[in-house]
């Protein structure tokens, strides 16, 4: 016989297997092949972090990079195409490169600079834009810390069922797998969204 | 944090509430899906809309009942979307549905596996009654039913999942549930 008590005791039991909060990216990664290591993981936010500098550095000189395209398909660019790209790409990295600043100095300045370039993006490239972010501050600095709930949400908010998307990028799932990935949208949507953050997805 | 949000009526700013109701509402979610991957999924995406209309959500009278609405309804919309997500569950040992010699742990296994099985709305409705420990008229107002149709709803769903009510009450809060009734109190 079960009774309501067993009921509830269930319903306890099965909202103890909730996380303690929207956890961190490794936390909630799902099992993946031994073969993917956290040093590979470390070495793509690496690479991530010196294409966001290579990129800003590009951006910030002097010498100015006129916005002609010379975008390989299917976004591989090199870190040498920085010149091409677009303003929401361009806006994308220096946000990053803001954040890799203040992760060293002013606490406040990632949501800042993050969210106001956010805010500025069109709605299909802000998962991208997060997925990129989301990369980088994962790598950089405790994502769910308890005192920044707020970088933790606007980052993971935004996702959705693109969670998996940040998941194989990270992994180095080629942008064809990750245009699948991501669902809904039309072929080559994702690969469109990337290209035009080539600079930095080339360096997965 | 440089980015707290101006409340319009309340001093609940949305960091505070995340920090504390974050945790509940998992819990809740995980409840609500026996999954925590997808209930992790769930309330992030939920939390990350509330933050973009808080200024919306932090002036209704009760923010955390609204946002436990939205947790319900992005459920519901995802068991829609289930066959084109493919969303897999957590296996980590504590939700299989095996036999089990203790016969008290196996049933409680099959009740989980039941409670799996219920169509979304009678899971909704059982899960913001047994375990929120809400009225009908709360849990209406969530599943934006009359009262009756909740009535209607728990009582089919505890005949499927071979629930007898021979134990009290239905809204006799447990002690080990306490979440959202806490938590209600203190966000008003």
């Amino acid at each position: 016989m079960i009774t309501e008590s067993d009921l509830r005791q269930t319903l306890i039991e099965l909202a103890d297997l909730a996380p303690d909060r929207c956890d961190t990216f490794q936390a909630r990664r799902p099992a993946a092949p031994a073969t993917r290591s956290r040093h590979a993981l470390a070495a793509v936010a690496g690479a991530l972090v010196a294409a966001a500098v290579v990129v800003a550095i590009a951006i910030g000189s002097p010498a100015g990079h006129s916005p002609h395209t010379h975008r390989s398909p299917a976004g591989h660019g090199t870190a040498s195409s920085a010149g091409s790209i677009s303003p929401q790409a361009r806006a994308t990295l220096t946000a990053i490169v803001r954040a890799d600043a203040a992760a060293n100095g002013d606490p406040d300045a990632p949501a800042d600079a993050v969210l106001t370039t956010y805010q500025g993006l069109e709605h299909n490239n802000r998962r991208y834009f997060t997925m990129l972010v989301a990369t980088f501050a994962t790598q950089k600095r405790p994502v769910a810390a308890p005192a920044d709930p707020l970088w933790v949400v606007q980052l993971r908010g935004t996702f959705g069922d693109g969670n998996t998307v940040m998941t194989t990028f990270v992994d180095g799932t080629t942008m064809r797998e990750l245009a699948g990935t991501a669902g809904s949208d039309p072929p080559g949507a994702a690969e469109r969204q990337l290209a035009m953050l080539g600079p930095v997805v080339h360096l997965r | 944090l440089t980015y707290v949000i101006r409340e319009r009526r309340t001093d609940v700013t949305f960091e505070s509430f995340m920090t504390e109701y974050q945790r509940p509402l998992l819990r809740f979610a995980a409840a609500l899906t026996s999954d925590a991957r997808l209930a992790e999924d769930i309330v992030a995406d939920v939390l990350g809309r509330t933050y973009e209309r808080w200024a919306r959500v932090s002036s209704v009278e009760n923010p955390l009942a609204y946002v436990r609405r939205m947790v319900v309804n992005e459920f519901m919309s995802r068991k829609r979307r289930e066959k084109r997500w493919a969303v897999s569950p957590v296996d980590d040992g504590r939700i299989g549905t095996g036999p089990d010699h203790a016969s008290a742990h196996a049933d409680r296994e099959a009740l989980k596996a039941r409670l799996a099985d219920l169509p979304q709305r009678q899971r909704a409705a059982i899960v913001l009654r047994y375990y929120e420990d809400l009225p009908d008229g709360e849990i209406a107002a969530v599943l934006g039913c009359a009262t009756g149709t909740v009535r209607s709803l728990i009582s089919r769903a505890l005949s499927t999942l071979r629930v007898s009510d021979s134990d009290g009450g239905s809204s006799v809060p447990t002690p080990n549930a306490p979440s959202s009734a806490r938590i209600d109190e203190g966000s008003r």
